[in-house]
């Protein structure tokens, strides 16, 4: 069994320091992730990034090890970030653009560029991209992870990455 | 013109690394404060809901009932040979325990 699994099963029997120690493991990742979805806002980003700990820790006696713990805090972060996205509804793109090239994150003018043109694309296909190249997530698990057919989960993904190409083609 | 393979490897450079800056240790403390309060809900609300239905309920007649009772109870012989086999047989029991134990 993973070390994560073994952090879980003591947190969920009452041990804070475990459940610290998975928190510290996993919360770059998982706030990388969920900064890529909110388009760079890292305040909201935290946020949910926080919300979706504290739901994993109440829900720690559900998690049986099956998958790994980091695909299943992501599918707990996206559920997290739908239910905010259904409260706020999108935000004009504009203002997206500005809080993305204000992200101190990117390191170079080409990663820039990237998350710029991230930030035009859809929820679900930033999230498909992310969870496929970056995160390293097979298209299954992704699939499970947003909790999409297989079909449409590769959908997302090839449309999202035509697009982005497109969007760097004309921006060079 | 963008290669797919530079593509690919431009979306598959890893997240750029987020300092924990405090966030786990803020995100246990929330945590430690809100199961100290879920541990106080569940130890006071049950006082709470008996206090609060106290007013509706008929105490005037458990009152007068236990008034009745009492002094039956402590005349019974019957109740009073009950409880003397009761407390005989336990301490015969725990007699019995000391013996085997040494």
């Amino acid at each position: 069994m993973s070390t994560d699994w073994t952090l879980a099963q003591r947190a969920a029997a009452g041990s804070a320091a475990c459940f610290e120690a998975l928190v510290r493991e996993h919360q770059s990742r998982l706030r990388g992730f969920l900064r890529r979805l909110t388009r760079g806002d890292a305040a909201l980003a935290d946020d949910l990034a926080q919300e979706t700990f504290i739901e994993a820790h109440r829900k720690l006696t559900q998690f049986r090890g099956e998958g790994s713990f980091s695909s299943w805090l992501c599918g707990i972060a996206w559920s997290r970030f739908l239910m905010e996205r259904r409260k706020r509804r999108e935000e004009p793109l504009a203002e997206m653009d500005e809080k993305a090239s204000a992200d101190p994150a990117p390191a170079s003018l080409v990663k820039l560029d990237l998350e710029r043109a991230m930030a035009r694309l859809s929820a679900e296909e930033r999230a498909a991209l992310t969870l496929c190249y970056a995160l390293g997530h097979s298209h299954g698990e992704a699939a499970a992870i947003l909790e999409l057919p297989l079909g449409t989960l590769k959908s997302h993904v090839l449309r999202g990455r035509e697009k982005l190409k497109a969007m760097l083609e004309a921006g060079s | 013109m963008i290669q797919d393979h530079d593509l690919d490897a431009l979306l598959a450079s890893p997240l750029a690394e987020v300092a924990d800056d405090g966030f786990s240790s803020r995100l246990a403390a929330r945590i430690a404060t809100q199961a100290w309060w879920r541990e106080r809900l569940a130890l006071f609300a049950p006082v709470a809901a008996a206090a609060a239905l106290a007013p509706f309920l008929p105490l005037d007649e458990f009152t007068a009932t236990a008034l009745r009772l009492t002094p039956m109870l402590a005349n019974s012989a019957a109740l009073a040979i009950a409880v003397a086999a009761l407390a005989l047989t336990l301490a015969f029991e725990r007699f019995r325990e000391a013996q085997t134990a040494l």
